[in-house]
C-alpha cells in the first residue's frame, strides 16, 4: 500500500518538461547579449541624434552667416534713387548674380513698386512672407520655387532719405549645404553604427568569458557522470563557487547513502546465505520430497541473491579519478582464489608488474575475478593472462583452450542472464557486468578467438594510470 | 585429525561439528573470534575452519594474528561475502582456501581434505630439460624464465615426456595418457600437440624417433 502511494506520488510530480523550463528562462548569455544590444542601440540613437544636431546646425549656421555677409554689403551699398526707388550704388561682386537660375538671388522690394531683382532671378521673384514685419533678420527655408528649395535671409530696412520700409532678401539655394549636411551623415551614421557593432561584440566577449566558469562546471559535472571525476575541483570564482560547495556536499551525501546501501546489500546477503546452508545441509540428510524441495528452492534462493548482491555491487559504482591500482598484484592474487576453486585449471600470468589502472582496487578483482572464472570454468583447462600497456591503455588479455565462442555469439554474450553452456551453474550476469564496469570507468571489453591456445580471447582495455 | 571450527552461527556451527565427527575428525567449536583465536594459538591443529564475519574479533583479524604467531596449521575460510574482493583478502591475510556461503558439506569436507593433504609435504618438484621448467604443482612452463602459453593437453602430453625424460614414449602410450576413457583415440592429433610444443618451446626440444613414438632429453 505504501509502495503504491510513492509511485503515484512520483508520477503525479509535476516535473516540467526540459523544452519547456528552457524556453522560459532561456539562455543566461543570450538574455545578457541581448540587454547589452539594446542600451548600446539606444545610447548610440541618442547620442547620433544629439550629434547630428550640433553639427548641421554649426553647418547651417556657418552657411547664413556667409549670406548675411552679402545681406549686409547689400543693404550698405544700396541707397534711394531720384524717382524714390530703391538703387544698388555698385553691383555685388559674386557673378553668380547675374548668371540666371545660378542659385544665388538677391531682391529688394517695397512701396508698391515692382521689386528690384538681381538678374539670376530672371522673371521670376522672391515672394516675400506676411509676417516679418519687424526691422529684425530672418532666416528661413523656402521651397517657393519647385525646382530648387532655397534658404533665404530677410530684413526690413528703412534707408535714409526715405520713409518706405524696404525688405532686403538674399537666397541661395540649399543644394550645397545639403551636400555638406549628407557628407557629416555619411561618416557619422556608419560611424556610430560601427561603434555599436564593436560594443556589441564586446558585450558577447564579456559574457563569453563571464560565464566561462559556468561551462567550466557542466564540463565538471558531465566527467562526473562519465566517471572520470569524483568530485567538482576546479578552482572557481566567488560567485559560483558556493553552488560547486552546495553541488559537491550533495555528491558526498549521495555517495554516503549509496555506499550504506551497498553495504546493506552486502549484509542482507550475509543474513541470508548463512541460514540457507544450514538449511541445504539440514535438508542433505534425509531423503524425502520436503527435502528435495528444500534443496530446490534453496538454490533459487540463492541464484537470486547472487544476482541481486552482484546488481547492488554494480549499480553502486563510480569511478574515482584518483583510484589507481597494479594489475598483476590483482590478477597474482585472483588466480590463487579462482585456482583454489579449479583445482585442476592451470592458471598464469605474463607481463609488465608495474602496470597501473586507474581503477579502484575491488572492481579491478571483480573485473578479473570474473573473467578468469569464466576462463576457467568454460575453458579446457588452461588459462593464461597477459597484462601490457597499449598507449594510455592497459591491456588484460584472458586466453583459455576452450571451444571459444563464435563470431556470432560474441555480441549475445554480452546480455544479461544469457549463457551459452547451460549445463554449468552460473547466473549469466559475469560479462556483462564486466562490460558495465569496465565502461563505468572508461573502458572496453572485446572478445576474440585465442592465436596460442584455441580457445576464448578476452581483451579487457582500462585506463593506465 | 583435530580441527577447530570457528562459526557464531547457533545451528551452522554444531551441524559442521557434528559432520565432521561423523568423518572421523575430533572437533573443537569456538563461538566468536575471542575464543577461536585462543584456542588456535594454544591448541595444536591440523586445520581451522574460520567464518570471516565473527562477532568481537573478525576472522580476518584473528588469522592474521594467528599468522604473526607463526600458527601454520592450514585455514579454510568461510564467507558469506563472495566479491573476488573478499575472497582475495581472506587468502592475502594468509587463508589457504575458501567457501564461499551457502555450501554443502560434502565440498567442504573434500576440501578440507584437500587442504590437509596439500600442507604435509607434497612440496613443488620442478622438472627441467634444458631451458625448459615446468613446476609440477602450480602446471607453470617456463621457456628462459618466461612464461609459455600451452593447452591442458599440451601441458599433459610435455609433462609427460618429462616425466620420462630420455625415454622413447610410444602414440599409444601417450593418448592413452593424455585423454579420457571414452574419448575418440584419433592418433594424427598427437602430432598436431608435437607441432605446436615444438613451436611454442623449440624445434629441437621432442625427437620423432621413426617407428616407435617420441623421445624428450636435454640438449646436447
Amino acid at each position: 500500500m505504501a509502495e503504491a502511494d510513492v509511485a503515484s506520488a512520483i508520477e503525479n510530480d509535476p516535473v516540467k518538461p526540459a523544452a519547456l523550463t528552457s524556453r522560459i528562462t532561456g539562455s543566461l548569455a543570450r538574455r545578457m547579449i541581448a540587454i547589452a544590444a539594446i542600451w548600446i542601440s539606444v545610447l548610440l540613437i541618442g547620442g547620433g541624434f544629439a550629434l547630428d544636431r550640433v553639427l548641421t546646425g554649426a553647418i547651417t549656421r556657418n552657411f547664413d552667416s556667409s549670406l548675411e555677409y552679402v545681406l549686409i554689403a547689400m543693404i550698405r551699398s544700396s541707397e534711394i534713387g531720384p524717382d524714390g526707388e530703391v538703387r544698388l550704388i555698385e553691383p555685388l561682386g559674386d557673378q553668380r548674380f547675374l548668371e540666371p537660375y545660378s542659385g544665388l538671388y538677391w531682391q529688394i522690394s517695397g512701396g508698391g513698386q515692382e521689386p528690384y531683382r538681381s538678374r539670376s532671378l530672371w522673371e521670376r521673384s522672391l515672394k516675400p512672407p506676411k509676417e516679418h514685419i519687424d526691422n529684425a533678420l530672418h532666416t528661413y527655408n523656402s521651397n517657393q520655387f519647385p525646382d530648387e528649395e532655397l534658404r533665404v535671409l530677410e530684413r526690413n530696412v528703412i534707408l535714409p532719405g526715405s520713409k518706405t520700409s524696404w525688405r532686403f532678401q538674399i537666397a541661395q539655394s540649399r543644394e550645397a549645404l545639403d551636400l555638406q549636411i549628407g557628407a557629416v551623415r555619411g561618416t557619422l551614421i556608419p560611424s556610430l553604427a560601427l561603434l555599436g557593432l564593436g560594443l556589441i561584440i564586446l558585450a558577447a566577449l564579456q559574457t563569453f568569458y563571464g560565464l566561462l566558469p559556468l561551462r567550466q562546471i557542466r564540463r565538471a559535472i558531465a566527467a562526473m557522470r562519465g566517471g572520470q571525476n569524483r568530485r567538482v575541483t576546479a578552482p572557481l570564482p566567488l560567485e559560483v563557487q558556493p553552488m560547486v560547495d552546495e553541488l559537491n556536499a550533495l555528491l558526498a551525501h549521495n555517495e554516503k547513502q549509496a555506499e550504506e546501501a551497498r553495504l546493506h546489500a552486502g549484509n542482507l546477503a550475509h543474513a541470508l546465505k548463512t541460514p540457507l546452508t544450514v538449511l541445504v545441509n539440514s535438508a542433505a540428510d534425509t531423503k524425502s520430497e520436503l527435502a528435495d524441495t528444500i534443496r530446490r528452492e534453496a538454490a533459487t534462493m540463492q541464484r537470486q541473491v547472487d544476482h541481486h548482491l552482484a546488481r547492488a555491487r554494480a549499480v553502486g559504482r563510480r569511478g574515482a579519478a584518483q583510484a589507481r591500482a597494479n594489475i598483476r598484484d590483482s590478477v597474482d592474487s585472483v588466480s590463487r582464489a579462482v585456482g583454489l576453486l579449479y583445482p585442476n585449471v592451470r592458471l598464469d600470468a605474463e607481463g609488465d608488474k608495474t602496470l597501473v589502472a586507474r581503477v579502484e582496487r575491488q572492481d579491478l578483482d571483480e573485473l578479473i575475478g570474473n573473467l578468469l572464472e569464466n576462463a576457467a570454468k568454460y575453458g579446457g583447462g588452461s588459462v593464461f593472462v597477459t597484462v601490457q600497456r597499449d598507449g594510455g591503455m592497459a591491456e588484460i588479455l584472458v586466453e583459455d583452450d576452450g571451444a571459444g565462442i563464435s563470431p556470432a555469439d560474441r555480441q549475445r554474450i554480452f546480455d544479461r542472464g544469457v549463457r551459452l553452456d547451460s549445463g554449468k551453474p552460473g547466473t549469466g550476469l559475469g560479462l556483462a557486468i564486466v562490460r558495465d564496469v569496465a565502461e563505468i570507468y572508461g573502458g572496453s571489453i572485446a572478445l576474440e578467438e585465442s592465436e596460442d591456445l584455441g580457445g576464448l580471447l578476452v581483451r579487457l582495455k582500462l585506463p593506465a594510470g | 585429525m583435530r580441527i577447530l571450527i570457528v562459526e557464531d552461527e547457533p545451528t551452522l556451527g554444531p551441524q559442521l561439528k557434528a559432520t565432521l565427527e561423523g568423518a572421523g575428525y575430533a572437533v573443537d567449536l569456538a563461538t566468536d573470534g575471542e575464543d577461536g583465536h585462543f584456542l588456535g594459538s594454544t591448541e595444536n591443529y591440523d586445520a581451522a575452519i574460520l567464518d570471516l564475519g565473527l562477532p568481537e574479533v573478525d576472522g580476518l583479524t584473528v588469522l592474521d594474528r594467528w599468522r604473526r604467531e607463526k600458527r601454520n596449521f592450514p585455514v579454510l575460510v568461510l564467507t558469506a561475502r563472495d566479491s573476488w574482493s573478499d575472497k582475495v583478502a581472506g587468502l592475502d591475510a594468509g587463508a589457504d582456501d575458501y567457501l564461499a556461503k551457502p555450501f554443502q558439506t560434502e565440498e567442504l569436507i573434500a576440501r578440507l581434505r584437500a587442504l590437509i593433504r596439500r600442507a604435509s609435504g607434497n612440496a613443488s618438484s620442478e622438472l627441467i630439460a634444458g631451458d625448459v621448467r615446468l613446476d609440477t604443482r602450480s602446471g607453470r612452463v617456463t621457456l628462459d624464465g618466461a612464461p609459455v602459453k600451452l593447452t591442458a593437453q599440451e601441458y599433459k602430453l610435455l609433462s609427460y615426456l618429462l616425466h620420462h625424460k630420455g625415454k622413447v614414449v610410444s602414440r599409444t602410450e601417450l593418448i592413452e595418457h593424455i585423454y579420457d576413457q571414452d574419448f575418440d583415440r584419433d592418433s594424427n592429433t598427437i602430432e598436431v600437440f608435437v607441432t605446436r610444443i615444438r613451436k611454442k618451446l623449440g624445434a629441437d626440444i621432442i625427437t620423432t624417433i621413426r617407428g616407435l613414438g617420441y623421445q624428450l632429453d636435454d640438449p646436447l
